[in-house]
C-alpha cells in the first residue's frame, strides 16, 4: 500500500485552482522531490496532506487514511516558515515534541543538537534565522515518522547551512519511511532524490525516478526543470 | 492530550500574566500602605486608593483581554498554527483548551480584584476586622442552612463564575473563527461577527425572560433572588449554570466547525 496517495485531488481558493485533479502515489523507502516554480501548488499539496486544508474535491490519503489525528501521529512536517513559539527554549521544545509525538527519538535529537553546539536553555528568539531553521529541522527529523514533508527546507539559508540540512535529512530519516522535499532549488537537492514530481499550475506534469530522467533525457534534473519551466 | 495542551497553554499565559498581576498587587499594597499610613492625605486616602484601584483593574483587564485574543490568533491562526494543527490532537480539544485557559485567566483576574478589595478594607479598617467579618458571615450562613449547603452554594457560585467567563471567551473565539473565513479584513469580520452574535444573544435573553414570566422557570429564578429556600436556590443556581453552558457549547461548536472545515492558515 502507498504511504501517500492522491485521488482526483482538487483544491480551489475561491476562483483560483491551486491543485487540479491530481492522481499521485508514493511508496515508502524513498526521497521524493516535489519540484515546481512558485505558485505551482507544492505548499498547498503539503498543507492538504497535513490536514491544514480540506480538499475541494477528491481525496488525499496517508497510509490509507484521510488526514486526521491518526495520520498526524505518523507525519513529520517542516513548514516553510518559523512555526515554533519563539519564547520556548530548545530543551522545552524537545520536551513538547516528546509530549505529543510518541515516535520522538530523544537520543537522535540530542545527537543532532550536540553537533550544533547550542545551549539547551537558549530561547528560540535569541537565535539567528539559520540556527532557528536548523532547530526546526532537527525537531522534525528526530521523529521516527512514516512520512516526512519538508516544505522548502533549504530556502533562505546560506550554502553551508544547506549542506548541513541535507546531510541531516539523509542521515536521520527512517529507511522504511518516505521523505517528500518541496523546493525550487533543484541543483542543491537533486543528488539525494530517488523520485521526482514536477508540478505546474496545480497539475503533475512529470512523475518519474530521478535516475530514469537522467538516463532518458541525458541531462540533470535541474537542467530538465529549467527546460520545462522556462518563462 | 487536552491535559498536555493545558499544561503548555497555562505556561505560555502564566509567563506574562503572573508578573503583571504580581506587580499590580505589590504596587497596590505599597500604595495603600503609603496612603493610609501617611497623615498628609487625610480623607483623600480612600478616594485616591479607589481611583488607583480602578486604573489598575482597567489596565490589568485590558492586558488579560489582549492576551486572550492574542493567544488564539497567534497560537492557532498565526504561524504557530502550523505546529498546533499538525499535532495529533482534535480541533475541538484545541478550542476547548483555549476556552478553559481564557476563562481561568479572567477568573484569576477576578480573584486578584477580590484580594485588592480585601487589601483596601483591611488597610482601612484593619485586617482583623476583615477576617472577623468574613468568619462571622460564613458562621452565620453555616448556622442557618448547614455546612453542606454553604459548600454547595460556594461551589455553584464558582462554577457559575467560570461559566460566565467561558461565555465571554468562547464568544470572542467564535467571532475570531468566523472572521477567519474572510480572505481579507479578518479582524473587521471578527468584530462584525461579535456584534452579530451579541445581538442574537440579546434577543435570546429577552425571549427567555418573557418565557420565564409565564412559566415555572420564574419560580426557580425567584428562588435565586429572594432565597425562598436553600434547596430552591441550589436548583436555581444549577439551572443558571446549565443555561450559561448552553451558549458556551454553541460558540465552541461554531469555532469547531469553522476551524475544522474552513481552516486556511496564511
Amino acid at each position: 500500500m502507498s504511504i501517500f496517495e492522491c485521488r482526483n485531488l482538487t483544491k480551489c481558493y475561491n476562483n483560483l485552482v491551486a491543485i487540479n485533479n491530481i492522481d499521485l502515489s508514493i511508496e515508502s523507502g524513498q526521497i521524493v522531490g516535489l519540484l515546481g516554480p512558485n505558485g505551482s501548488g507544492k505548499t498547498t499539496l503539503i498543507k492538504l496532506a497535513n490536514g491544514l486544508l480540506k480538499p475541494t474535491e477528491g481525496e488525499i490519503l496517508i497510509d490509507g487514511h484521510k488526514p486526521g489525528i491518526m495520520t498526524k501521529s505518523k507525519v513529520a512536517y517542516l513548514p516553510d516558515r518559523d512555526f515554533l513559539p519563539d519564547y520556548m527554549s530548545v530543551q522545552q521544545l524537545v520536551r513538547f515534541y516528546g509530549d505529543f509525538y510518541s515516535d520522538m527519538d530523544f537520543n537522535k535529537a540530542g545527537e543532532m543538537l550536540k553537533s550544533l553546539n547550542i545551549p539547551h536553555g537558549m530561547r528560540l528568539k535569541k537565535m539567528s534565522k539559520g540556527t532557528k531553521e536548523k532547530i526546526q529541522l532537527i525537531l522534525t527529523m528526530s521523529r521516527n515518522a512514516q512520512i516526512y514533508f519538508l516544505d522548502e527546507p533549504i530556502a533562505g539559508v546560506d550554502p553551508a547551512a544547506r549542506e548541513y540540512i541535507l546531510k541531516t535529512i539523509i542521515s536521520n530519516y527512517c529507511p522504511d519511511s518516505a521523505v517528500i522535499i518541496s523546493t525550487h532549488l533543484i541543483a542543491d537537492v537533486e543528488a539525494v532524490l530517488d523520485d521526482v514530481i514536477f508540478l505546474m499550475n496545480g497539475e503533475v506534469v512529470m512523475h518519474s525516478q530521478a535516475e530514469a530522467i537522467r538516463e532518458k533525457e541525458s541531462k540533470s534534473i535541474d537542467g530538465l526543470f529549467r527546460e520545462v519551466f522556462r518563462c | 492530550m487536552l491535559g498536555k495542551l493545558l499544561k503548555y497553554e497555562f505556561r505560555a499565559v502564566g509567563r506574562i500574566l503572573l508578573p503583571v498581576y504580581g506587580v499590580y498587587l505589590v504596587s497596590y499594597i505599597i500604595f495603600n500602605y503609603v496612603m493610609f499610613e501617611s497623615d498628609a492625605f487625610g480623607g483623600a486616602a480612600k478616594a485616591t486608593s479607589t481611583v488607583f484601584f480602578a486604573m489598575m483593574v482597567t489596565t490589568v483587564s485590558v492586558v488579560t483581554l489582549v492576551l486572550i485574543i492574542q493567544r488564539f490568533y497567534k497560537n492557532l491562526l498565526g504561524d504557530e498554527g502550523y505546529l498546533m494543527f499538525t499535532l495529533p490532537v482534535s480541533t475541538g480539544a484545541h478550542i476547548f483548551n483555549k476556552i478553559l485557559c481564557g476563562s481561568a485567566m479572567i477568573c484569576f483576574g477576578l480573584v486578584v480584584a477580590t484580594i485588592s478589595i480585601g487589601i483596601f478594607i483591611g488597610t482601612d479598617s484593619g485586617f482583623i476586622y476583615l477576617f472577623n467579618a468574613i468568619g462571622d458571615g460564613l458562621g452565620k450562613a453555616v448556622e442557618e442552612i448547614g455546612l453542606l449547603h454553604v459548600l454547595v452554594l460556594i461551589l455553584e457560585t464558582i462554577v457559575l463564575a467560570v461559566g460566565l467567563c467561558a461565555v465571554i471567551v468562547s464568544k470572542i473565539y467564535a467571532a475570531i473563527a468566523i472572521g477567519h473565513m474572510w480572505t481579507k479584513h479578518r479582524v473587521l469580520g471578527a468584530v462584525g461577527a461579535y456584534i452579530g452574535m451579541s445581538i442574537v444573544e440579546s434577543i435570546c435573553m429577552d425571549l427567555l425572560v418573557e418565557l420565564g414570566e409565564v412559566s415555572w422557570i420564574n419560580d426557580i429564578f425567584k428562588g435565586t433572588t429572594v432565597c425562598q429556600g436553600t434547596a430552591q436556590t441550589e436548583t436555581g443556581m444549577l439551572l443558571l449554570i446549565i443555561m450559561v453552558l448552553i451558549p458556551v457549547a454553541i460558540y465552541w461548536f461554531i469555532s469547531y466547525k469553522v476551524l475544522d472545515k474552513r481552516l486556511n492558515l496564511q
